[in-house]
């Protein structure tokens, strides 16, 4: 890192910060809780999407290109329908209402303990969430600066407490605007560099074909397996569950849109987020797609985690990684070959051509693929690691940048896994000292005191939950590619929660008894589905399942408690 | 709270229908891009 990339990196990062507690100072209870309601839409759609785009996402989601394709983006296909549906039946209600939360609804429709019941679930779901949102840039950027990971999480941690508690939700709506204008910018250039890094002979669409044929570019899968995590299936109906619960009900988004001017402005809002998210998602991943083809004509480390290996090569094992690594880059040339035989062969139009190019080109990745296994096992050898821990795709886009982007854009690009890992957890120490306020202490602790004293109290659990997420970034250990866990956590608890949404919209005979015990057997019926059942049920589904086993069993239960009633 | 019109278009329906059709024409785009390519 130059200079200038420090320049760029610590001077966007502070102007953020201090615009933000600036621009917030003086919050009252409403403005802390709600924002202003001042917001207009762009800024919402720009805020929803700030607080959905973790560091996670632009860490991950290049390097699951690589690796799987672009086929993860059907996880978005549901999105926009789910845009729509909370459109026209949720945020009317929360308007009417005039709610702080999304589950002071709940008490309204049922009781207190379907409210508290809800509330809770989300302060478990997101506090976990919040606890990844910060382990993995922290991780990331510990390893590849070479900084100690209690620096990285303290870091990104006390820059969000300083504008989350001073200006509450109303801070976190107008830092979103900059930190999604560095992170566009920042991926942006980010492409168009990779494209730039390509030798000159091959064209954009030369790009695209290899691509095609290696099968980068598998964006739509259309068999159905229960167990397949992303294809049009999934994300059509599953994913659709998911963003309804995720939108309609997990207060770190519900915030972000009640913090509208008007329900005009709110649904505009959505909307806008309806029609961008594929294609924002799609960028990512395409650039994903363009560091595959670079890494066709440039020779990878074979463990893209540097430090790593770097810290395996002073064990016991140096002399194997060396020579491995020897053993990669002579299959990184014969690849090569192949490779550049694929694009003659693209260009001459010549299919038998391009079979037999792609079928020696198979038997090179599978030769790189076996050499980086045994990489693998030497660096868990070396490093007393288990071998599901030593997993390099969360590394792959950071160590392109680092590498091969210009001085000054990796400042930005750093800038802009820090503005995203900030936007979110700033969004969601909010929601979840908001709800703490509102639907836990307010409501069952300590009610009717003054607003003054609310206000003191969600700024202390503001840096309560961002104490408990920064304790939880600094002990985790994942062994999965990080953006999956994200993902997972929320549908283990996204489906109960939207069930007992779902019953309070359009089950009006349904009460509060019938659906908080229908809530709970769901939520034991996803856990155990998660514990029990992991391979053979892909994470998504437990969205359908969660909602469905609440909806089904709360009607039986009603129908049950009625005929109790009726016959008594 | 008194619903506003939404802005461009008469009804928010129109809205609703642009966004799905916005979706719909991507997931086929996208189908398309993987037939053709790979």
């Amino acid at each position: 890192m130059s200079t200038l990339d420090w320049l760029v990196l610590f001077g966007t990062l502070s102007f953020i910060v201090l615009y933000g507690t600036w621009k917030s100072r003086g919050s009252n209870v409403e403005s802390f809780l709600k924002g202003d309601q001042q917001l207009k839409w762009w800024m919402i759609g720009v805020s929803i999407m700030a607080t959905q785009a973790s560091a996670v996402t632009f860490l991950s989601t290049p390097g699951q290109a690589i690796e799987d394709g672009m086929r993860f983006i059907q996880f978005y296909f549901g999105l926009p329908l789910a845009m729509v549906i909370i459109s026209i039946t949720m945020l009317p209600i929360y308007y009417k209402l005039k709610v702080y939360t999304a589950y002071e609804y709940l008490e309204t429709r049922f009781d207190l303990k379907t409210r508290t019941l809800a509330a809770i679930l989300f302060l478990i779901l997101r506090g976990l969430s919040a606890g990844i949102t910060l382990f993995a840039p922290s991780l990331v950027l510990s390893t590849i600066l070479g900084w100690n990971i209690f620096f990285t999480t303290l870091l990104i941690g006390a820059l969000v407490i300083i504008y989350t508690v001073s200006g509450g939700s109303k801070a976190v709506s107008i830092t979103q605007r900059y930190q999604m204008t560095v992170i566009l910018a920042g991926m942006a250039m980010a492409g168009i560099i990779a494209f730039t890094l390509l030798p000159t002979d091959i064209s954009f669409l030369d790009t695209v074909r290899v691509a095609g044929e290696l099968g980068k570019l598998n964006i739509v899968t259309t068999d159905f397996k229960l167990s397949d995590r992303f294809n049009i299936w999934s994300g059509l109906l599953a994913s659709t569950f998911l963003f309804l619960s995720y939108f309609g009900t997990d207060q770190s988004q519900v915030a972000r849109y009640l913090g509208g001017k008007s329900l005009t402005e709110s649904r505009m809002g959505l909307i806008f987020n309806g029609l961008l998210k594929i294609p924002m998602q799609f960028l990512i991943l395409f650039i994903g797609v363009l560091v595959f083809v670079f890494y066709l004509f440039n020779q990878p480390p074979v463990f893209h985690n540097q430090v790593l290996v770097e810290q395996a090569r002073q064990t016991q094992k140096g002399t194997s990684i060396d020579s491995l690594q020897l053993d990669f880059n002579r299959a990184f040339y014969e690849k090569k070959v192949a490779v550049l035989k694929l694009v003659k062969s693209i260009h001459d139009n010549d299919r038998q051509e391009i079979e037999e190019a792609k079928k020696s080109y198979r038997v090179f990745q599978r030769k790189e693929d076996s050499i980086k296994t045994l990489t693998k096992y030497s660096i868990a050898e070396g490093m007393n690691l288990s071998i599901k821990k030593v997993k390099d795709t969360d590394y792959i886009f950071l160590n392109f940048v680092l590498k091969y982007l210009p001085h000054g854009v990796v400042g930005l690009l750093l800038a802009v896994i820090f503005s995203a890992a900030m936007s979110s957890m700033a969004s969601e120490l909010s929601a979840l000292a908001s709800t703490t306020t509102v639907d836990v202490y307010k409501r069952i602790v300590k009610g009717n005191t003054e607003s003054s004293h609310y206000l003191v109290s969600s700024k202390w659990f503001t840096v309560l939950w961002a104490l408990l997420a920064m304790g939880f970034a600094m002990l985790a250990n994942f062994a999965e590619n990080l953006i999956q866990y994200v993902n997972i956590v929320g549908s283990l608890f996204y489906g109960t929660i939207l069930g007992i949404f779902l019953v309070a919209f359009y089950f009006k005979r349904v009460k509060s008894d019938a659906v908080f015990w229908a809530a709970l057997v769901a939520e034991s019926v996803v856990l155990a589905c998660y514990f029990y059942f992991y391979q053979e049920i892909a994470f998504l589904y437990y969205n359908i399942i969660g909602c469905g086993v609440v909806v089904m069993l709360s009607a039986i239960f009603q129908s049950v408690l009625n005929y109790r009633h009726s016959h008594n | 709270m008194s619903e506003e019109k939404p802005p461009l278009f008469h009804s928010w329906k129109t809205w609703y229908k642009l966004v799905l059709a916005v979706m719909l024409i991507q997931v086929i785009a996208y189908f398309l891009i993987t037939k053709s390519f790979s």
